[in-house]
């Protein structure tokens, strides 16, 4: 993964060395995604579904309850489940934000005033990005009952934050690269959730546990391309409160390389 | 101000504009018209970047649309067909939002805001949501957004569409007015605009253009009226 993220990393860089982004422009834009996904009443109940999801999973999920369990370490109680919720949630945050733009015909607007593709891309996700870092604040409730409860430790609680952030920015640049794809939202949603939950699957311990103890080199070999690819294994760090360069580097490039494909093809669809 | 060259746009192998050649001066008012179907607003879609040629050239105040498409917006209002807005927004969320991004802020930014509220007399729904406003006032929404900057040259794209005749007036006094100082290109297949608002007029059938002139001396090649002079060079759709 950091090969292929270096280039992707370039050519991002590439792309941008024509002239600087308009910081200005990103923000008018994404300051009217913020607010215009309030307007929607769909917003919080997908908020709500989201925490009741998260709550449920990490209280009620028998055999694994928080209370009963008396852990206050959160990463095998809680954050656990962070990965598949998102795989579910962030694509359903971020399909509307292109499809919307087209649907109301005001992309024919955005696309003949001096915004630069880039600038509308990185517009567009970071508005879904700011709804997942509000969305996630809201399941500060564990953490406060924890720290109620009991004495648990906050750093690795901190660094596993950071991970679902970064796991659900991933996930959010995945589906905005297919929402560029398609105009169909359902279409967006029916592929990008796959394709998120790809990446935690090919990275979870029992996947990854076949293919190291296949005893086949060649199978060896694969299991470590897809964990280099996978979200899980940097996720489970961030959880247990390493933040190694190498996985921050990944998310970073991931993202990246998402937000270059759907500037790529925004750019060409048109020709 | 406009140069278009030898404009070619095909989708597919439908050719919707066929090497279109004109230009206009600062001052001029141009009116488009022709059939639906003609190439009206595929034209204005390549003049404003919206969609890319296939062929040929278009220069805003000198500026290659192609090479430079953020320098040349920065000259360019232009009123989609549709006029879209942000349904979700209020009017002066939306030309808030606009304002920003042509540059304004702050106190600049109001002032901008304002003046094109009172151009387009959008003062009693200033601050009503978009979704509930009538097509006049959208129409007038998506006019104000175009003037925000205060651009050089305006492409409307059947600007009178739909509205009522106080609101048609309304339109073409103000295009007359912007007319003066600006480039104006406006399409529309109301014939009677051509006369009330522009110094110029083109008609374009099936990507060409079939008539070029003054408002008189197009109706004089159509023996007095312009009417018959478009009946006569554009194709119909429906049998005769």
């Amino acid at each position: 993964m950091s090969l292929l993220g270096i280039l992707a990393l370039m050519v991002l860089m590439a792309a941008l060395v024509g002239a600087p982004l308009l910081v200005r422009n990103i923000r008018a834009i994404f300051t009217r995604e913020v607010s215009s996904f309030f307007t929607s009443p769909l917003a919080y109940v997908l908020i709500f579904i989201f925490l009741v999801a998260i709550n449920a999973l990490t209280f009620l999920w028998p055999g694994r309850e928080l209370i009963e369990n008396e852990q206050a370490a959160l990463k095998d109680f809680f954050f656990y489940y962070h990965p598949w919720v998102l795989a579910f949630y962030a694509p359903l945050l971020a399909m509307r934000t292109l499809a919307d733009e087209h649907r109301q015909g005001t992309i024919e607007l955005i696309s003949t005033m001096p915004v630069r593709t880039i600038e509308l891309v990185c517009g567009k996700f970071l508005g879904s990005f700011i709804l997942l870092c509000a969305s996630l604040f809201f399941t500060i409730s564990v953490w406060i009952t924890v720290s109620s409860l009991g004495d648990p430790d906050h750093g690795p609680i901190i660094s596993g934050y950071i991970g679902s952030l970064l796991v659900g920015g991933t996930f959010i640049a995945v589906t905005l690269a297919v929402s560029a794809l398609t105009r169909s939202q359902v279409i967006c949603v029916a592929v990008s959730i796959p394709i998120c939950l790809l990446l935690c699957i090919i990275g979870f311990d029992p996947v990854q546990n076949f293919f190291s103890d296949s005893g086949v080199r060649f199978l060896t070999f694969v299991g470590e391309l897809l964990a280099s690819v996978s979200v899980m294994p940097a996720f489970v760090d961030f959880s247990k409160g390493l933040i190694e360069l190498r996985y921050l580097f990944y998310f970073v490039s991931a993202i990246a390389l998402c937000l270059f494909i759907t500037n790529t093809v925004l750019q060409n669809k048109r020709a | 101000m406009i140069e278009v060259n030898n404009l070619t746009k095909q989708f597919g192998h439908k050719t919707a504009v066929d090497d279109l050649s004109f230009s206009v001066a600062k001052g001029e008012v141009l009116g488009f018209l022709g059939p639906n179907g003609a190439g009206k607003s595929t034209t204005m879609r390549v003049i404003t970047g919206f969609l890319p040629a296939t062929s040929g050239e278009v220069k805003i105040c000198g500026i290659p649309v192609a090479e430079k498409p953020e320098d040349a917006k920065t000259k360019i209002g232009y009123l989609p067909e549709s006029a879209p807005l942000y349904e979700d927004m209020t009017v002066d969320g939306f030309l808030r939002f606009c304002a920003s991004i042509r540059g304004y802020a702050g106190t600049s930014r109001r002032e901008a805001v304002e003046r094109v509220i009172e151009t387009c007399f959008l003062q009693s729904v200033v601050h009503q949501s978009i979704d509930t406003l009538s097509k006049g006032y959208r129409h007038r929404t998506c006019l104000a957004q175009s003037l925000l900057h205060d651009p050089e040259v305006l492409i409307l794209d059947e600007p009178t569409d739909g509205l009522d005749p106080n609101q048609k007036h309304e339109v073409r006094k103000l295009i007359r007015e912007l007319g003066k100082e600006k480039t104006i290109v406006f399409s529309t297949h109301i014939l009677e605009e051509v006369d009330a608002s522009c110094s110029r007029a083109m008609i374009i059938d099936q990507g060409k253009i079939v008539a070029e002139g003054s408002p008189e001396s197009l109706r004089n090649d159509g023996d007095g009226s312009l009417t018959e002079l478009f009946r006569k060079l554009t194709t119909s759709d429906v049998a005769a």
